[in-house]
This record gives structure tokens, C-alpha cells and sequence, in this order.
């Protein structure tokens, strides 16, 4: 009884090799796609790390520059320089006798300085990268489901 | 038949697995032999570079936000010995450009990178600027565009290299530079902070150097590490003002002919240094010249590293101990007949002459030594070294600016003590003292007797915060009653002097001192310290100046030399500062009290 139901559903040889053939190719062509996107994903990513490099011996060089700069600003604006120069445009030292003290109404002086209001060059944080290179697929995938969780409680 | 092509098959398949795993085997002997090791050190330098990251020393700002030291763009030029493929066209050019030897460079072009022990790279100049490096590019440009002859050959800069890095800069030149210090840049690795604010806050200044591995793999980006930068650093220096004083001492030097000179102008209110200057002084871009500038034991900021005898300047003090201990009061009288007998010496007075029954302001405005004397011993060796222990001249005011000195003071008891050191001492004889302790010490008397520490530092920017440093109250020697009685008595005795040190609209209140200077065989010269130190406006006070000339040779008395010097730095300091004149600032103030009053 149990042989003639085996071998009334038994497939012809032919139809099981097929079968084995189409199953072999089904796994090769989901390797192929996960090594694909593996390959595409890694690609992008080694793009944007190099991007990153340069963008970070971009900035490097710019705060070498911008310090550069401001020194060679400081040095244009220097005591020395200031008074060169208003020497050869025909002023001269104010004598303080001579000098009359006007009161300006509202006129509160120069207000000290703050460098944490100016912008530091050296301040400068590093730029972030995003989760997307950082993180893995798992965590990605839980960050997702974790986002939809929050919608739906907070959703009315 | 079946048989022979399934052992076909069999064959081909034990073939091709005997093949692949004789290269599995070949695979895991080649990574496990001897050699491997090698060539995987080799790939690692190709992996990345371990380096030391210095981060770029912090900037140092006046007050009003200028800079006063930063950094500017310098760069290494160096020859990358395997790129190179023209030793002598790189040589000439890198000779030529950098001012250096032809043959030399041409020795160094020329190693062979491939050789045992060769050096892959050289560098040829550590600091080339910016102008050589326009001009290399410019070469570099003109071969690689240039039109060549038939049979030329393109001359070429391979292996020569250039990369840009910080070196230290002063803007202003050798303005503040004795407070600022210097840094000496031309040591990369070992470069440090020398003297004022570069010495005592180098460490903030300079950061922490990390050492850093630099993985070249682009898929490991997140692993490059941020070296924070030094610490900024805001002073509480007025660029403004510290030029002013700095040119008022030049021409006062010029004028008197004094070997050297100080001005320290503070803020008794909170202890912050306004301006200091003082000679020698050097320009910190240069800083190798040390030497020739500071001459055997010259002192680099002589306001805070060097000790005199100030001469009647202390008798402030003097008065202010016996005031607030009640021993006088500015009523009480002396007769003074011209000299004073104690501990087997005599004392006179400036003019070795008598004159007669004074009152406290009167001793203060003649200058009378032989009335301080007395004064000192009606209060008493004790309580008189008291308060000069509470008004700081038995240590250092802790001015953040390295090399702070202080005179190690005689007290009552010491082997080194004698009677008449009270009475000399009474003077300002016999006890040296430092521009800025005699600054944070009669701050005390402008500032109804609270003390605070000098500073040259307002505030820290570390990480992108800024750190204020608040004032640190030292003490408080005397009473404000006391120090608003002897403000009006030096008020008094400056306006009755008809003084040089008087500015018309501003109320001031000050003191000359004529220091005596002491050789191996006394005071046996004529030469002096010619000091004055003043401050105002005497009811409000804003700054205090304080003069000091050594060995002036136009004459030797500060009413004469350290006066006027005074007078001058106060009149453009008051513009400088906004500080309106009397008339308008009580005005000012009256309406300020009237409109409060009306609220």
C-alpha cells in the first residue's frame, strides 16, 4: 500500500533533475544579487570614504589657510602698519590737549570681546558621518522597525 | 561503453579536485611561510601611517579681539628619492628657489632610494615661504607647458616636494612682546612657549599631541581622529594702549636717558593688566636674537622679573600701615629738625634739610624721610612688617607671566636685620620690590584697600568654550576708610606740589620716588630709580600707572623725569579709555542719581 502511494506521486526522473537544476539556479541568482548589491554597496561606500578623505584634507588645508589669513590680516592691521599708513595719508597724532569729550547719548563703547562668539577656525567639529556607513543592516533593520513602533504609539 | 565515460568523468573530477586542492595547499603555504611575514609589513605601510599629531597651538588675542600670536602658512620642501627623475634639474631649481647649495642638493637628489639603509626621503628646507613655494610652482608650470625643440628633452621636478604646516607668528611685531613670550617654532617636535604667556600657559597653548594611525582604506573613514587645538587665549591687554605706553617709554627713554624703563598700567578695580611695557624688548618672530637683545642677566619683562629699590613710591605704604593702625592720622603733626637718630645711623631727608612742624600730607608731599621714620617707629617694627607682609612684598603677586621674581624680605629676628632697616625700609630703602607688586600693592590704596592679583589672562577658549578667569581678591591690607583718606592726602599733596604729574580736568592722586642705588661700597652715587606711581580719577579709580626709570642721566629725581612720563600716559590713556573729565563725569553722574532718584 505505502509503495504504490510513493510511487503513484514519484516525479519522472527528468521532471527531479529539472527541479534540482531550477533550485541550483535560484540559489546562484540569490548569491549573484547579494554579492551584487554587496559589491554596489561597498563600491558607493569606498566612494564616499575616499570623498570623506579628501574632504577632510580639504578642511585641513582651508584652517591652515584661514589661520594663514587672519595672521596676514592682523599683520596688514598691525600698530606699526596702521600708523605707516595714516602717516603717508597726511594725519597725525592727535594731541590729547587738544582733544574735546562729547557725550553721545545711547553710545556704549566697544563691547568686549567674546571669542566664542566669533567664528574658531579651531572650533571646527568633524563632520558626521551618516548611520548608513556606520551602522549594519541588522541594526538598520531594527532602527526601522523601532521608528514605525514609535509612529504607532504616538499615532491617535 | 558506460563504464569507460562514467570512469572519464571520475578521472577528470579526482583530477580537478587534486588540482584545487593542491591549490588550497599552495595557498595556505605561501601565507604561512617566512617570507609572507615580509611582504605582509610591507603591505602594511601601505595599510595606513602611524603618526604624532601636534595640534595647532592656540592664538593669543588683545582684549578687543586682536590677535597678538597666531599662525601662518609655512612649508617643508623635500625630495621624494623614488619619483625622482631629473636629480640635477631638481637640484638646480631647489637651489636656486631656496637658497641653498647646488652641490649639496644634487648629492641628496641623486641617493639611490633602492640602496640598503637609503633614505626614502629628504628634507631640503623646513620652512620655505610662501613666495619660494609661488615661485617652484611657477617652474613647475612653465616645464610642464613650456614648448620644446625638436630632440629636447621636458625638464622635470619629480621627487620635489613641498607640504604646508603652522609656524608661529606675531603680527604686531615686538609689540607686548614681553608679556606675550615667544615660541620657538623652529623646533617642529620639540618647540616650546619662552617667558610671558607662552611659557606660563604653553601646555594649554600647545594641546596634547596624539599619536595617530591613519588608515588609507577608504571603508574605514570613521577611524580618522580629531586632534582638538591648543587653547586660545584672551588678554586683558589693550593693543591701543599698550602702543601708546610702549611709544611714551621710548620717548621718555630717548628724552632722560635712562638705561631702562617700565610702565605698568592696571586696573586696581580687578587686578587686570592694561599695558605693561618695558625694555629690552624683542621681536618674538625672531626669536633667535635673544641673546644679543638680552645681554648677560638682563631680565626678559623687568615689570614682573626685576627687583629695585623704589624709593619714595613705598612711603604710600608706610603711610597707609600707620593710618589704618591708627598711629597716625593725617592731622597729626611732626617737627621735623632734618635727621633722625636709630640703631647707631643717622636719617636724613632727600635735600638733607629741616623742615619744620608738617602734617601727614606734608610729609607725603615733601617727601620726608626723617618724618616716615618716625612714622615707622610709632607704629612698631612688628605691626609695620605686617603690613608689609599683608600688601604682598614678602612673595610673588602670582602674575600669570612666567619668570616672576620677588626680594626675599628682611623681617625683625633675621640674621640680615638691623633697627635702621625700619627706618630705611620706611622709605624705600633697603627693601627691593617689582613694578607689579608695588602695582597690586598700592591698587589696594586706590581701590578702598581690596587687593587683587594681577593678570594679564581674561578668558580661555578651550573646545569651543570660553572660560572666563574671574579676578582673585588677594586681601584687603587696609580699611576703605584708610585708603580713602590717604587718596585725598596724595590727592592734596600732588595739586599742592604743583606736580608735572598733574593732567588739568582729571583728579589724580600719586607719588614720586627717587630710589637710591646701592654698590659693593653704598649709596655712593648719584645714580637712581626714578619712579612715580599714580591713578585715577581719585574718587572712581579706572587705572593706575605706574613709572619706573633706571638711571635716568638728565636728572636724577623723579619729580623731574618719572612725572611728566606719568602726566603724558595718562593723558592719551583717558582717551584711549573714554574716561570722560571730571566736570562731565560728575554731571553724568548727578543725572544718573537724579533720574534714579525720580524713578
Amino acid at each position: 500500500m505505502k509503495q504504490n502511494f510513493v510511487q503513484a506521486y514519484k516525479q519522472a526522473p527528468w521532471r527531479q533533475q529539472l527541479q534540482y537544476a531550477g533550485i541550483f539556479l535560484a540559489v546562484l541568482l540569490a548569491v549573484a544579487v547579494v554579492a551584487g548589491l554587496y559589491l554596489s554597496i561597498s563600491g558607493r561606500t569606498a566612494t564616499t570614504g575616499r570623498q570623506v578623505q579628501m574632504l577632510d584634507s580639504r578642511v585641513e588645508s582651508m584652517k591652515l589657510t584661514i589661520n594663514d589669513m587672519q595672521t596676514e590680516l592682523a599683520q596688514i592691521s598691525s600698530a606699526k602698519s596702521m600708523y605707516a599708513r595714516s602717516k603717508e595719508l597726511g594725519m597725525q597724532l592727535m594731541d590729547p590737549a587738544e582733544g574735546l569729550y562729547v557725550q553721545v547719548p545711547g553710545y556704549q563703547g566697544l563691547t568686549a570681546f567674546n571669542p566664542s562668539t566669533t567664528k574658531q577656525v579651531q572650533s571646527s567639529n568633524y563632520p558626521e558621518i551618516l548611520p548608513e556607513y556606520t551602522s549594519t543592516l541588522v541594526e538598520w533593520f531594527q532602527e526601522k522597525i523601532n521608528a514605525q513602533l514609535t509612529m504607532e504609539q504616538v499615532r491617535p | 561503453m558506460m563504464e569507460r565515460k562514467v570512469g572519464r568523468f571520475k578521472f577528470i573530477g579526482v583530477l580537478f579536485s587534486l588540482i584545487g586542492l593542491a591549490i588550497v595547499l599552495q595557498m595556505v603555504r605561501i601565507q604561512n611561510m617566512p617570507a609572507s611575514k615580509a611582504i605582509l609589513d610591507v603591505a602594511e605601510n601601505y595599510m595606513g601611517v602611524n603618526q604624532v599629531v601636534y595640534p595647532d597651538r592656540g592664538n593669543i588675542y588683545d582684549a578687543n579681539g586682536d590677535l597678538l600670536a597666531g599662525n601662518e602658512i609655512i612649508y617643508e620642501v623635500g625630495i621624494d628619492l623614488p619619483s625622482v627623475r631629473q636629480p640635477e634639474t631638481l637640484a638646480k631649481v631647489a637651489a636656486d628657489v631656496l637658497k641653498l647649495d647646488y652641490a649639496k642638493t644634487l648629492e641628496y637628489a641623486s641617493i639611490d632610494p633602492d640602496a640598503e639603509g637609503s633614505p626614502q626621503y629628504i628634507t631640503l628646507s623646513g620652512f620655505a615661504t610662501k613666495d619660494e613655494i609661488r615661485q617652484l610652482e611657477i617652474i613647475e608650470e612653465d616645464y610642464k607647458t613650456r614648448e620644446l625643440a625638436k630632440g629636447e628633452i621636458r625638464p622635470r621636478l619629480d621627487g620635489l616636494m613641498w607640504t604646508p604646516h603652522n609656524k608661529r607668528s606675531y603680527p604686531e611685531g615686538d609689540l607686548a612682546s614681553n608679556i606675550l613670550g615667544f615660541y620657538s617654532y623652529l623646533d617642529r617636535t620639540k618647540g616650546a612657549g619662552f617667558f610671558g604667556v607662552e611659557e606660563n600657559y604653553n601646555q594649554l597653548l600647545a594641546g596634547t599631541p596624539k599619536a595617530v594611525y591613519t588608515e588609507f582604506d577608504p571603508q574605514k573613514v570613521q577611524n580618522l581622529l580629531e586632534v582638538p587645538p591648543g587653547a586660545s587665549v584672551v588678554l586683558t591687554i589693550n593693543k591701543e594702549i599698550q602702543a601708546m605706553v610702549e611709544k611714551q617709554l621710548e620717548d621718555a627713554l630717548r628724552w632722560s636717558k635712562a638705561k631702562s624703563g617700565t610702565i605698568v598700567v592696571y586696573n586696581p578695580k580687578n587686578g587686570e593688566v592694561l599695558a605693561m611695557a618695558t625694555t629690552p624688548r624683542l621681536d618674538p618672530n625672531q626669536y633667535w636674537t635673544y641673546a644679543s637683545v638680552f645681554p648677560g642677566t638682563t631680565p626678559f619683562n623687568r615689570a614682573v622679573s626685576q627687583t629695585y629699590e623704589s624709593g619714595s613710591v613705598f612711603k604710600v605704604i608706610t603711610m597707609a600701615a600707620a593710618l589704618d593702625a591708627g598711629a597716625v592720622t593725617p592731622q597729626t603733626t611732626f617737627m621735623d629738625t632734618g635727621s633722625y637718630d636709630i640703631g647707631g645711623y643717622t636719617i636724613n631727608n632727600w635735600d638733607y634739610g629741616a623742615w619744620g612742624l608738617q602734617d601727614m600730607t606734608g610729609c607725603l608731599q615733601h617727601s620726608l624721610n626723617v618724618c616716615l621714620t618716625w612714622i615707622a617707629v610709632q607704629l612698631g617694627a612688628d605691626r609695620f612688617y605686617d603690613y608689609i607682609k599683608a600688601f604682598g612684598f614678602d612673595r610673588n603677586t602670582g602674575i600669570d607671566l612666567a619668570g616672576e621674581q620677588h626680594w626675599p624680605l628682611k623681617l625683625p629676628g633675621d640674621n640680615q636685620w638691623y633697627e635702621v632697616d625700619l627706618a630705611t625700609n620706611s622709605f624705600g630703602q633697603g627693601i627691593s620690590v617689582t613694578p607689579i607688586q608695588m602695582a597690586m600693592a598700592i591698587g589696594a590704596v586706590a581701590n578702598e584697600g581690596k587687593m587683587y592679583a594681577p593678570h594679564v589672562v581674561k578668558s580661555l577658549m578651550i573646545d569651543g568654550k570660553q572660560m572666563e578667569i574671574k579676578p582673585v581678591l588677594v586681601g584687603t591690607p587696609i580699611k576703605a576708610e584708610t585708603a580713602r583718606t590717604l587718596t585725598d592726602m596724595l590727592v592734596t599733596s600732588l595739586e599742592s606740589e604743583a606736580s608735572d604729574a598733574l593732567v588739568e580736568g582729571y583728579t589724580l592722586a600719586g607719588k614720586t620716588g627717587t630710589g637710591s642705588i646701592a654698590t659693593e661700597f653704598g649709596y655712593t652715587t648719584s645714580e637712581t630709580n626714578a619712579s612715580f606711581v599714580g591713578w585715577g580719577p581719585a574718587d572712581d579709580p579706572e587705572f593706575l600707572v605706574y613709572v619706573w626709570l633706571e638711571r635716568p642721566e638728565i636728572s636724577q629725581w623723579a619729580s623731574i623725569v618719572a612725572a611728566p612720563v606719568f602726566a603724558d600716559t595718562v593723558r592719551n590713556l583717558v582717551v584711549l579709555m573714554g574716561i570722560p573729565p571730571d566736570n562731565i563725569r560728575m554731571q553724568a553722574n548727578g543725572q544718573n542719581s537724579a533720574s534714579s532718584l525720580g524713578e
